[in-house]
């Protein structure tokens, strides 16, 4: 009772600094939007165990998981149900990496470690300013738990994105992303959660002896094996870190991408056989998509990205292209 | 003084030759033209005239017709530019911008290799002998946990 009590207290202490300090930038029509501000504020600072579902549309197709979350700051830990696809899968994130185990092939993938998304989004408002609608829409419960909705519209009103923020902790309980006319393509929302004091440190620690360690540049090197394409990546000091690469088979012929993540946002490498025009690559980026083309060595590369067009600028320059 | 000094012109004029070109000048006929060829030269006066008035007609007409030949053919290539570059939705370059926009929306929400569709995230069927031997070693291990 007294620790609840503690714990309420600190919640209560937490909202109100972060209301009273909350950023200017995450504006509504009316003013700063203390709810997302709060939400960016307190990420990564809350301890809880909780089931989530997690949906997104891939090539045409709903996919929908069920994950168990257990997390203690910036760390966490992902588990599936055993009806699940991914069922024996277990993802630990930490800010230094992020490291899943395939139990069928005994592989540790290691990747990119845990950055805030919210960060990615505080940035992104940033580089947009008045071009993003905030609006507050008032209260809504998920998993049990009291909160406050938050939408991001384009300059057209066209919803692109839903938040649900917990009123006592700042915790994302549900987000929602939507396309150009309006569809969801990815969303989670939990639907059991448990705040805790302490988690167990060791649960964040996966280590198995005898698992082949596999990162995505390696992936990349055995998916261009008998390609034409060539093996292009951004260094280490460009900020960007390779999340996993794939070939596409539109009609145009092959098509490799290699998707990005950076504190900036996430950026796609395209290499094609094909020409790509820029100008029309450019009219489909519209405001928040930018994109950048050229050719090189018979082959046309493109990035695509939700960053600053510097930035593309400042990545085609850095690229290390091997023969 | 000039070469062209025109206090000079009087005392070439007064010349034997100046005189005697003088004299041919005032001894010609006086003749006045004939009907016929007066005729003849209204005859062509009128065929001049008519051919200019038939031109003028012709560039009255053309030269609109010039201007607006030349403005449906700038029209038609700057529509045919813009048909050239107009965004196809299946395009190429449609392709790669949806592509991004689909997988950065779910490698944010979903993670990377939920989104990649690589094979290792597959962790149903084709299982190794490894697995296998995981397996019963995981069963043990929940065996011994419920038992606890």
């Amino acid at each position: 009772m007294k620790t609840r009590f503690r714990s309420n207290l600190v919640s209560a202490s937490a909202v109100a600094f972060a209301l009273s300090t909350s950023a200017a930038w995450a504006r509504t029509e009316d003013g700063p939007s203390p709810v997302l501000n709060y939400a960016m504020q307190s990420y990564g600072t809350q301890r809880y165990v909780g089931s989530r579902i997690v949906a997104f549309r891939r090539d045409g197709t709903d996919k929908r998981r069920t994950e168990y979350v257990t997390a203690d700051g910036r760390r966490m830990r992902t588990e599936y149900p055993p009806d699940s696809d991914a069922a024996g899968q277990i993802v630990v994130e930490t800010s230094g990496e992020r490291r899943e185990f395939f139990p069928n092939q005994n592989v540790i993938r290691i990747s990119g470690g845990r950055e805030s998304e919210l960060s990615r989004l505080s940035s992104f408002l940033r580089r947009m300013g008045d071009r993003v609608r905030i609006k507050e829409t008032g209260a809504r419960s998920v998993a049990g738990r009291p909160g406050r909705e938050v939408t991001l519209s384009d300059p057209d009103g066209n919803l692109r994105q839903r938040l649900v923020v917990d009123d006592a902790t700042g915790l994302v309980l549900k987000r929602e992303l939507f396309d150009s006319v309006g569809t969801v393509v990815a969303r989670f929302e939990f639907i059991r959660l448990e705040f805790r004091d302490r988690i167990d440190p060791r649960l964040f620690r996966l280590v198995r002896k005898g698992a082949r360690i596999i990162r995505p540049f390696d992936e990349l090197k055995s998916i261009i094996a008998g390609t034409p394409f060539v093996l292009a990546e951004f260094p280490p000091d460009s900020g960007f870190k390779l999340e996993f690469s794939r070939l596409m088979n539109p009609p145009e012929g092959k098509v490799l991408l290699q998707l990005y993540k950076g504190e900036e946002g996430r950026v796609s490498l395209f290499q094609t056989l094909a020409e790509v025009a820029p100008g029309q690559l450019r009219r489909f980026g519209r405001e928040e998509v930018k994109t950048l083309s050229w050719r090189s060595r018979d082959r046309y590369f493109a990035l695509v990205g939700n960053v600053p067009a510097a930035t593309l600028e400042r990545l085609k320059r850095l690229i290390v292209i091997s023969p | 003084m000039s070469h062209f000094d025109e206090r000079a012109a009087p005392s070439e004029l007064d010349t034997a030759e100046g005189l005697k070109i003088s004299s041919l000048v005032a001894n010609l006929d006086d003749e006045s033209p004939s009907l016929a060829w007066r005729s003849d030269l209204n005859e062509t006066l009128r065929a001049e005239s008519n051919r200019l008035q038939r031109r003028r007609r012709v560039v009255f007409w053309l030269r609109p017709a010039m201007g607006l030949a030349f403005a449906a053919s700038l029209m038609g290539v700057v529509f045919l530019r813009s048909v050239a570059e107009s965004p196809s939705s299946n395009s190429l370059e449609a392709k790669l911008v949806s592509e991004f926009r689909a997988v950065a929306a779910s490698s944010e929400v979903a993670g990377p290799t939920a989104v990649a569709g690589v094979e290792l995230a597959s962790s149903r069927g084709g299982s190794s002998d490894r697995s296998q031997e995981d397996e019963m070693w995981n069963q043990l291990v929940d065996e011994n946990a419920i038992s606890l």
